[in-house]
């Protein structure tokens, strides 16, 4: 058969089955397996055991439930109340103080934690009803909270980045230091942007409070030390080429499960429930990676993934053109589609295309990070917006929490933007290594 | 008679489910152990089990497999949400057989073309290339087990629907 007509046959299934509500993993599977089966018959569908017990079999994919059960563990012994009062008497003093302790601890809580939308939530709970009875404009506070969640997919450890490493036999090292300097960066554009927010209108944040005793303020901070502490010790100890990914993602679990035993709200019920709930993460992520890869060995064998790439090389696009492209079709997307499901519905055709451009894989993965980001942020699938309005309380609409993150989805497109100008804002720290 | 046939099927899943689910909780505590001990007798003494990323590969798998049916149960899977749940609401009940067949279907391919994977392997006699020189087969078996308690899970959906039916 054609490529084109085996191509159309995917696209027309595979729409078909995620309208209907079909789980991703099983869509990217039964695909796969149509298509070998089309293109090559039952010989083809021989691949298929071969790609189940190797991707299964991962030593890099390890690290998956490691960095959940991190999470897991730090998300649920109660740490993050803790570790957000630390941040706010570090930064209650700037203008518009408490927003940026939203950015800055979600950021870090994120990166530790590995789940965007928990730490929205989590942090999210101890600071909405402390900042609205202070005075902070809510759409300010909710925007603030549901950007600065996002942060932690870009830096690292970032289980999107594990995610497309694995896929695209890209190094996770290389890609985890690759996100340091943008997420960086991107924290910076968040904070710059309240800051201009409120001094342009005062009335958006409640005047400067008289400071707490230093001894209060320094007995609070003290908290932010574990969690800095242990995203220095994975990332220290993957920088310095001690420990590999894998490694650092157990070293994490065990330092979180210390962490949690140490302020003492880890019990075995806590550990239990954190533990399944990896457990549960790790099977939809691997199933999904799983029926991904039949659908790359069957597009590979196909025939259809060059056939794709040769149709998209005969449009004479220019590599940039191609990007703005990319990143259209990321953005709406992400209105519909899920993260994870995004990269693996996306990548087996589209990143051979973006080899052949001359894209670097490694930024183009940092840029595909942000890109997710987004759409955690984008409504109507934007997951982030769910967790902020679910904890708002009923008095405040959707619209609102929508309000007031789409000025960080364009500061989102703005860090893209500067990637495209500056590459070496991510690729300076691999280079290093 | 049926009735009691289906409850009693759905029940014994749920129990297996769970149980898979604490061995896949086990399976993430024991790559945890491994992995740490491989890195302190590393750092500290400048030694190796030897065995840690073979055997946490194994445990992944253990993980994995023996977890999938447990992550169903509790729907633990994603789907696109925005758009099943408005074309569901106008398909109505057609929606979740396509969806139970489609299902059942790509896990029996999965499930021979793996039987025929681990047979091969046991009776190749196919071992590891690690220093344990592992059976192969072992490890492999568990992923049609795995897939073959997911498969079960449909096949009790549909029974509950047929015994449902008007």
């Amino acid at each position: 058969m054609d490529w084109e007509i085996l191509a159309l046959v995917l696209v027309g299934f595979m729409a078909l089955m995620l309208m209907l509500g079909q789980w991703t993993a099983l869509v990217l599977g039964t695909v796969g397996t149509l298509l070998l089966y089309l293109s090559r018959g039952e010989v083809g569908l021989l691949a298929i055991s071969s790609v189940v017990w190797n991707t299964s079999n991962s030593y890099i994919l390890i690290a998956l439930p490691m960095f959940l059960l991190m999470g897991e563990v730090i998300l649920r012994s109660g740490i993050s109340d803790k570790f957000y009062r630390g941040i706010t008497a570090l930064m209650g003093g700037l203008p518009g103080g408490l927003l940026h302790a939203n950015i800055v601890s979600c950021a870090l809580f994120s990166a530790v934690s590995g789940s965007s939308v928990a730490t929205a939530a989590s942090v999210g709970t101890v600071a909405i009803p402390e900042m609205t009875k202070r005075g902070y404009a809510p759409r300010l506070v909710f925007g603030s909270l549901a950007a600065g969640g996002t942060l932690g997919i870009l830096i690292p450890p970032s289980i999107v980045m594990i995610l497309y490493g694995a896929l695209v036999e890209e190094s996770i090292t290389k890609l985890f230091m690759a996100g340091i300097i943008p997420g960086l960066v991107l924290s910076a554009l968040f904070m710059l942007y309240l800051a201009i927010r409120v001094a342009l209108q005062r009335s958006l944040a409640p005047p400067r409070e008289a400071p707490a005793p230093l001894l209060d303020r320094l007995r609070a901070a003290v908290h932010v030390v574990p969690i800095v502490g242990l995203l220095l010790v994975v990332l220290g100890g993957i920088y310095a080429g001690l420990i590999t990914p894998t490694e650092a993602a157990a070293v994490g679990a065990a330092g979180a499960i210390a962490l949690g035993l140490c302020y003492g709200g880890l019990t075995r019920a806590i550990l239990g429930e954190a533990l399944l709930s990896s457990v549960k993460t790790t099977c939809m992520v691997i199933f999904i990676i799983i029926g991904a890869q039949i659908l790359s060995s069957a597009l590979s064998y196909s025939g259809v993934s060059r056939g794709i790439s040769q149709f998209i090389v005969d449009l004479e696009m220019s590599k940039w053109t191609l990007f703005l492209g990319l990143v259209v079709l990321y953005v709406l997307l992400g209105f519909f589609v899920d993260g994870i499901s995004m990269i693996y519905i996306t990548l087996p055709v589209l990143f051979p295309v973006v080899v052949q451009a001359g894209f670097d894989t490694i930024w183009f993965g940092v840029v595909i990070t942000i890109l997710i980001e987004l759409g955690q942020i984008t409504p109507p699938m934007g997951l982030n917006l769910f967790a902020i309005h679910g904890i708002s309380g009923s008095k405040y609409g959707f619209g609102e929490v929508v309000a007031g993150s789409t000025p960080f989805v364009f500061l989102m497109l703005l860090m893209i933007a500067l990637l495209a100008f500056f590459p070496a804002l991510a690729l300076w720290i691999p280079s290093l290594m | 008679m049926f009735d009691r046939f289906v409850n009693a099927f759905d029940r014994t899943l749920a129990v297996v489910s769970y149980a898979g689910a604490m061995l896949a909780a086990l399976a993430t505590l024991a790559i945890l152990g491994l992995v740490c001990t491989e890195v302190l007798l590393r750092e500290l003494f400048d030694l190796s089990t030897l065995i840690a990323d073979e055997m946490s590969g194994y445990l992944n798998v253990a993980l994995v497999y023996l977890g999938l049916s447990y992550t169903l149960r509790e729907g633990g899977f994603i789907r696109v949400e925005a758009l099943y749940s408005k074309i569901s609401h106008r398909a109505g009940r057609l929606v979740p057989w396509i969806i139970v067949v489609v299902s059942f279907a790509y896990l029996l391919v999965l499930i021979v073309y793996m039987s025929q994977h681990v047979i091969y392997s046991y009776e190749s006699n196919i071992r590891s290339m690690f220093v344990s020189q592992t059976p192969l087969f072992w490890p492999q078996l568990l992923i049609p087990l795995g897939l073959g308690i997911l498969a079960l899970q449909f096949l009790a959906y549909a029974l509950k629907r047929v015994r449902d039916l008007p």
